[in-house]
């Protein structure tokens, strides 16, 4: 099957059918008061669901050779090219090629919204965890940038002992962010951040689209990578309150008194109509978008992201060796 | 039960207004967070079939109220039946004080001051005592308070001080309200027994209030705290008069000296003097008029020849418009 056939079908996720099923209740996670453990436990979850998976379409492709250094894992020995030509190389794969991912969280007020039992922002904060966990498993150079209205932590990405936990530490700070300020934070990272890499903002996206296109236009031209992983509430989403309240808006304040009962359907058509928008920005742009709720599983949203990069990889892999940069050592021995 | 009982209860049916204001208000119950309002709108409040009453009390009260007010604006139109005891009403002394003053021969002054008196007489009540009096240089009692007190209805006491009235003139004299008010305050203070002294004290001074009267002796007089003066002023039709007075004669001639005074007021200030026989009105002035002008507010004497004696025993004054008193009568000495 064909992982790109359902991609970014809404911003939700894959069919049932065609992702593993190895979810992890969200709120029996969020009881695990350290952070990193609550990314590891994501992630290994992830990958033993992985391996129980009949999605066969799903694997970490041959990629490339090296010649064989003491030390490296007989694992990846080509045992066939070594019985044919005597010479020892190690497979390659796609996710040991080096990669620069920045993490961009949102910390503003408006992450800090939950009616049910996992606020945005904790949600937000676990996911970007079990990312850069993930990704520095996969040797892959993580960065960390957290904003509200301004930015708050930088972190370079890189790939060494002890980054991961000054990530974690970082992300583990309680935030006390007021308003937003997506535009200004992505256009200082875009400027910040020379190398290209695989730009993945967690937010809410509670802003007008057009604020986003300046931005993620800049990401992009520069050569990043760009996903937008969309965190919401459901209550956000289907805005199914009952009662008319005063309804105040944490970060500016303001305050409207709100018949939900009334109001619900010309709230579901704005929200439908604002996240098309995004959509159709993100068509453009060549970037991916992912929406998810804080009932959903975080597995999910990590399966999600991570085909999405095997495919990119994979589009690049194929591009390079046509263009001759790779080498191939079976077509070498021939 | 009349239109109004029913008028007013229906305004009673404005409790509906508290409640339907009650089931409209929705309050809100508390305040919810959200993390923006970019999609929301405000919302108008609605009744509907899930629509409540809130603030019980608040409501109980407004509809309390509504019905009090409605129900005290009937009650008036429940028939009742009220007795009123005459005897608890406590009368009033009213002492009637009309001026019979030289100044009021003016041209239907007096008329006016008698109208005014007999309305005075028909607001008494039944309970009231009341006294007649006329003043000019010095009061007179026509009806006192025992002779009313001893008559039975308010209705002879008032034919009483009508005949009374009609007997009555004004003369020529002057104005002394000091001594009239004085008397009718002791009259006043002595009247009745212990029983009058919860009555009132009333004065109606029916007067034309003329300048020069006598009040100075007033300013030594203690004023009753429970005697009010009401002054019912009779207005004069004309403002203005001049009059003439024969003084003694010049010394070592046979003229006489006339003085004529023009008051304050009077628009005419030319006249004319002429020497009359007022028993025989026919008969031809023995000099021709002499003519005077006084301005307004001054006087002038004048010496003027006097006819023969027997001839004459007038000096009149034309010119003015009040009469009354252009006319000097004397009496020549026989020669």
């Amino acid at each position: 099957m064909n992982p790109k056939a359902t991609k970014m079908q809404n911003g939700q996720e894959r069919t049932s059918s065609q992702v593993p099923s190895f979810s992890i209740d969200t709120s029996t996670l969020m009881k695990i008061a350290s952070l990193e453990l609550r990314a590891k436990a994501v992630v290994e979850g992830f990958m033993s669901g992985l391996h129980r998976s009949p999605y066969h379409g799903f694997s970490v492709e041959f990629s490339d050779y090296r010649p064989y250094s003491p030390g490296d894992d007989l694992r990846y020995l080509d045992w066939r090219l070594l019985a044919r030509s005597d010479r020892r190389y190690i497979k390659r794969f796609e996710d040991e090629t080096n990669l620069r991912c920045y993490l961009v969280l949102d910390n503003s007020r408006s992450m800090q919204f939950g009616v049910g039992e996992v606020v945005k922002a904790e949600y937000a904060k676990t996911l970007a965890a079990t990312l850069a966990y993930f990704f520095t498993q996969q040797r892959d150079a993580v960065g960390l940038l957290t904003f509200d209205q301004k930015i708050q932590e930088l972190i370079q990405p890189r790939f060494r002992p002890g980054h991961l936990r000054r990530i974690m530490v970082a992300l583990d700070r309680a935030p006390d962010g007021q308003a937003t300020d997506v535009r200004g934070s992505l256009e200082q990272l875009a400027t910040t951040f020379h190398k290209r890499g695989l730009v993945i903002l967690v937010s809410d996206l509670l802003t007008p689209a057009l604020e986003l296109r300046k931005p993620l236009a800049i990401l992009r031209s520069r050569g990043h990578e760009v996903i937008l992983l969309r965190v919401l509430d459901p209550t956000e989403v289907t805005f199914d309150f009952r009662e008319p309240k005063i309804f105040v808006d944490v970060e500016s304040g303001r305050d409207l008194y709100v018949d939900p009962i009334s109001i619900r359907d010309r709230y579901q058509t704005k929200f439908r109509e604002h996240e098309k928008q995004i959509q159709a920005l993100s068509s453009e742009l060549g970037i991916e978008y992912y929406r998810v709720t804080t009932d959903q599983a975080m597995d999910r949203v990590l399966f999600n992201v991570i085909t999405s990069r095997m495919e990119s990889r994979s589009v690049s892999h194929r591009r390079a060796t046509a263009a001759g940069t790779l080498t191939n050592p079976q077509e070498a021995s021939r | 039960m009349s239109f109004l009982t029913l008028a007013f209860g229906l305004g009673g049916l404005a409790i509906a207004f508290p409640l339907i204001f009650h089931l409209i208000r929705r309050s809100p119950r508390g305040r919810q967070s959200f993390s923006s309002l970019m999609f929301l709108e405000a919302s108008p409040p609605r009744l509907t079939q899930r629509s409540r009453l809130d603030d019980w009390l608040l409501l109980l009260m407004r509809v309390a109220i509504i019905s009090l007010i409605a129900l005290a604006f009937m009650r008036p139109f429940f028939r009742t039946s009220a007795l009123l005891n005459q005897g608890s009403l406590v009368g009033r002394q009213v002492a009637v004080l009309i001026d019979r003053s030289a100044s009021m021969q003016r041209e239907g002054t007096w008329d006016k001051a008698i109208e005014l008196a007999k309305q005075t007489l028909r607001d008494l009540r039944s309970q009231d005592d009341f006294s007649l009096i006329v003043f000019d240089a010095t009061p007179k009692v026509l009806l006192g308070f025992e002779r009313t007190r001893r008559t039975s209805t308010l209705e002879e006491k008032r034919e009483a001080a009508l005949a009374l009235l009609d007997t009555e003139q004004p003369g020529w004299n002057s104005t002394d309200l000091a001594s009239a008010l004085v008397e009718v305050v002791e009259t006043l203070g002595t009247a009745g027994d212990d029983s009058e002294a919860g009555k009132s004290a009333n004065i109606v001074l029916i007067s034309d209030m003329q300048n020069g009267a006598v009040i100075d002796p007033l300013q030594s007089l203690e004023w009753p705290d429970n005697v009010i003066v009401d002054i019912q002023y009779v207005a004069v039709n004309q403002l203005g008069n001049a009059n003439l007075r024969l003084l003694n004669e010049v010394a070592s001639s046979k003229k006489r000296r006339v003085r004529i005074t023009n008051y304050v007021g009077n628009e005419a200030a030319n006249f004319q003097l002429t020497w009359k026989n007022s028993k025989d009105s026919t008969s031809p002035s023995a000099n021709e008029p002499v003519r005077v002008d006084v301005v307004a507010g001054t006087s002038r004497t004048e010496e003027l020849e006097i006819p023969k004696a027997g001839l004459v025993d007038s000096i009149n004054l034309t010119g003015d418009k009040t009469g009354f008193d252009n006319t000097f009568y004397f009496v020549q000495p026989v020669q």
